[in-house]
């Protein structure tokens, strides 16, 4: 009986499999068949799956990556990031001129530019915005997006008036900004969600303006039609938007589903059309496929070494560390994926601004290299010799399995190649930046995407005011180097500096870079243009149906 | 009768009490609160302890607790601190009817099929039927409810593309749901439908009505059935106040937009408002479900004296 039992689970399981490797290509041969023998028109509609209804609906408050997803498809601001999903160019402006300074922008809007209810979108829209999220009475998570504006940190701490604030509308299509000192990234960094503008009336209106479709008036390419919670949002087009007719999309439905499972198995079965959170299962089942999409984002997974607690305090350490672990290994062993292993701090995605076309990590290429022998070597120096005497080192890790399931990877390499035993603990994600802040780890599991399209959103972790609650690591010249990039704007100088600092921040392995982060989704073939920039947020401004 | 009525009352006021107290306590004593940071988004401590204050969580323990308590005699159980400005009654005003629509399904589902199931093999006793049944209850009741959804999902969704995935907008988005949520529960029933009335077939009245010479479905809907169905009565609250408020699961797996799963992801988030809340919430229901149960024991049984 057992025996037949186990034959009969065996088939089904053979069967089971081989449907569902075959599912995936008679689904798409099927739907390019239609759009190539149908003329008539196809239904401009995307369904589109988020885990969970995002958390804050008013840009002017929202920090969540989830939420910005959502209001990059509602909301448009001063400048926006292009169809390449790098650059960014004017969406509600038409121009800016920086002064010789280069604190002092002044911003035109375009003519016409108008809410999705048809009134008209003013310079003074955009001052009481930018008010409004420094405004410490509004306390929003987002302020920290506008201190570069001159007075914005002194307003949100209540030690300035909002008159004080560097932003001014000068007429109904002139708006003002003073920045605190040159910040070269101010553009891009305006394509953040905190800097898109609300209408006063709006806000202040009505309790909850972001609760119903009616009094929720935006400024993108899509404006909200219907909402029902943790069901789905539906979006349609913004007939008011600027470039409304080069959107081509009449219906967005962003739905709500929480498992990854159910979320490949809606996929499957067609009944959306974008699926973003792509599992182990699905990377295994569609990535030779032209479904499979991964695409860089500005972001490293790394791990922590706590600086200030042996055997970490001596570079030659965390040097011999990173050197002992094969990365290549991991990314595609472990985590089944298709991202590129780190050899430095500054992802790809982030353009090296004097050599045209070109990523900054193309062009300074790797910062160190693995290398057994030489961690060994290393490790002997410090006074470990096979690892022998070394002090007690603890892995700290969320309760993620892939995390786990990589800490284990690294846990038998450094035992192979280095002869030292770590002990692994995991810990919840609440707690977990706690065990960091008080410094209970040796090394610890670290990640960050930046905002914009420059190497200071990677770079400016690890500088002395940053690290004091997790590395405890400091370079004063590291400091330095980040201090004058900030000052100046001749970019040759910037990106020599950062190269510099890059270097310092590897050859004493203040963190150990693991694998810079690209975002995978599905996207059915008759659906062309869904853009994930290099935040990694989905956006469908360009997208059609075929 | 009143007298009872008004001692249950006071008895569940108490209940509730010590039920928002401990909880209050031990919800604050997990580590981490809803503002500690966050996974990959370094927001500066200052503005972490700004929102704090906003909601009232840097003042101590002991006032945070006479707060809660005053807002909720009037009826207000606070803002959800995950999802900003959506309050914990209209979470709970839109999740739980749907919810109780898909319980309410399974419950009459599972009661049905429970009860036939359970009655059929009483009487065919070790007969094959009998054994189908109860190979069937055993696997039921052995099957863990996420093994059984994802199992359902995969045959149902993925290999036959017969139903679909998420949401509740056609009949045809309840079966697997239901399925889901019954399957237990007819197992358990059937078995404690089955056991009971082996016993009741057994008692004299039915030999008595036997001989009497009253038909077998008489004997069996009639005289039997009456009392071998109290000991599903009693499973009956807690059964509909699980089914009701929901499933984490089921919830989960088949994205359904209600209350189910917003307790285990509340503890998750650390969303004090919506965890209490919801305490609150599923409190007042049982207590209300179990206080049913009882009077229903009195309707159906006659023996059985309230005043007790």
């Amino acid at each position: 009986m057992k025996k037949r039992i186990g034959h009969l689970f065996v088939t089904i399981l053979t069967v089971t499999s081989l449907v569902a490797c075959s599912s995936g290509a008679p689904s798409g041969t099927e739907t390019k068949q239609e759009s190539g023998g149908e003329t008539a028109k196809v239904e401009q509609k995307i369904i589109y799956a988020l885990p969970k209804e995002p958390e804050q609906m008013d840009p002017t408050l929202n920090t969540y990556s989830r939420s910005s997803t959502v209001l990059q498809n509602l909301f448009r601001g001063l400048y926006k990031i292009d169809e390449s999903g790098k650059k960014a160019v004017p969406a509600l402006a038409e121009s800016h001129e920086i002064d010789a300074t280069g604190t002092k922008y002044t911003f035109k809007l375009k003519k016409d530019v108008k809410w999705s209810d048809g009134k008209p979108i003013t310079a003074q829209d955009f001052e009481y915005s930018f008010k409004r999220v420094l405004n410490p009475e509004v306390g929003s998570g987002a302020a920290f997006y506008l201190y570069y504006i001159k007075n914005g940190l002194a307003y949100n701490q209540g030690k300035a008036k909002a008159e004080d604030v560097g932003v001014k509308a000068v007429d109904e299509t002139t708006l003002e900004v003073t920045l605190e000192s040159p910040t070269p990234f101010f553009i891009e960094l305006l394509c953040v969600t905190a800097y898109y503008p609300v209408r006063k009336d709006v806000v202040e209106g009505k309790d909850g303006w972001t609760k119903s479709p009616e009094t929720y008036i935006t400024s993108g390419p899509f404006m909200l039609t219907e909402l029902k919670p943790k069901e789905k949002y539906v979006l349609k087009k913004n007939p008011n938007y600027v470039e409304a007719s080069k959107v081509k999309l009449d219906t967005l439905e962003i739905v709500f589903i929480e498992s990854s499972e159910a979320e490949l198995a809606a996929y499957s079965n067609g009944e959306i059309n974008v699926s973003d959170s792509v599992g182990k299962e699905a990377m295994t089942q569609f990535q030779s496929t032209p479904e499979f999409v991964s695409v860089p984002r500005i972001g490293t997974y790394y791990f922590d070494f706590n600086a200030s607690r042996k055997p970490f305090d001596d570079p030659k350490v965390r040097k011999a560390f990173s050197m002992a672990i094969n990365r290549e290994q991991i990314v595609s062993n472990i985590l089944q994926s298709v991202e590129k292993p780190a050899f430095g701090m500054v992802p790809y995605g982030i353009p090296h601004a004097t050599q045209a076309g070109k990523d900054f990590r193309e062009v300074v290429g790797n910062q160190f290299q693995e290398n057994t022998e030489e961690a060994k070597k290393l490790l002997a120096d410090a006074g470990y010799p096979d690892g022998k005497g070394i002090p007690e080192i603890v892995l700290i890790v969320m309760a993620d399995q892939a995390d786990k399931d990589v800490a284990q990877a690294m846990q038998n390499m450094w035992k192979e190649n280095l002869g030292v035993n770590v002990t692994i603990q995991t810990f919840e994600s609440k707690v977990y930046w706690d065990e960091i802040e008080q410094g209970n780890f040796s090394i610890a599991r670290d990640g960050w995407t930046g905002d914009y399209p420059d190497p200071m959103t990677n770079l400016d972790l690890f500088e002395g005011v940053n690290t004091g609650d997790d590395i405890r690591w400091s370079s004063a010249e590291y400091d330095r180097l980040l201090k004058e990039n900030r000052e100046i704007s001749d970019q040759a100088k910037r990106m020599d500096n950062y190269v510099k600092a890059e270097k310092i921040l590897m050859d004493e392995m203040a963190v150990m870079p693991l694998h810079f982060l690209e975002d995978q989704y599905l996207v059915k073939p008759n659906v062309k243009g869904v853009l994930k920039n290099y935040i990694g947020h989905t956006i469908f401004e360009y997208a059609h149906v075929e | 009768m009143v007298g009872y009525i008004v001692k249950r009352f006071f008895a569940s006021l108490l209940t509730m009490f010590v039920l928002i107290t401990i909880t209050f306590f031990l919800m604050h004593s997990i580590p981490g609160g809803p503002f500690s940071p966050a996974e990959e988004r370094k927001v500066p401590a200052s503005v972490l302890q700004k929102m704090e204050e906003k909601f009232g969580l840097h003042e101590p323990l002991h006032v945070q607790y006479v707060n809660y308590l005053k807002n909720l005699l009037q009826g207000d159980l606070g803002f959800s601190f995950k999802q900003l400005d959506v309050s914990v009654n209209e979470l709970i005003a839109q999740g739980f009817p749907i919810s109780a629509k898909v319980g309410l399904i399974a419950i009459g589902l599972a009661l049905l099929i429970g009860i036939l199931l359970g009655i059929v093999s009483a009487i065919k006793r070790g007969k094959w039927a009998d054994w189908t049944a109860m190979i069937f209850a055993t696997i039921g009741i052995s099957i863990p409810n996420f093994v059984l959804t994802v199992l359902l999902m995969f045959f149902f969704c993925v290999m036959f593309k017969l139903l679909p995935t998420y949401g509740l907008t056609s009949w045809k988005h309840y079966i697997l749901p239901v399925i889901g949520l019954s399957f237990g529960p007819i197992a358990y029933i059937a078995r404690l439908m089955r056991s009971s009335m082996l016993e009741v077939m057994r008692q004299d009245f039915i030999l008595t009505a036997r001989a009497k010479g009253v038909p077998e479905y008489r004997v069996i809907f009639k005289h039997a059935l009456k009392n071998a169905i109290i000991p599903i009565v009693t499973y009956l609250g807690p059964l509909v106040a699980a089914m009701l408020t929901g499933s984490f699961i089921v919830e989960r797996v088949f994205s359904i937009p209600g209350i189910g799963r917003d307790f285990v992801s509340g503890i998750g988030d650390r969303d004090y408002s919506v965890i209490l809340g919801l305490t609150v919430f599923f409190g007042v229901f049982i207590i209300v479900m179990n206080f049913i149960v009882d009077i229903l024991y009195a309707i159906i049984d006659k023996r059985v004296k309230i005043e007790e």
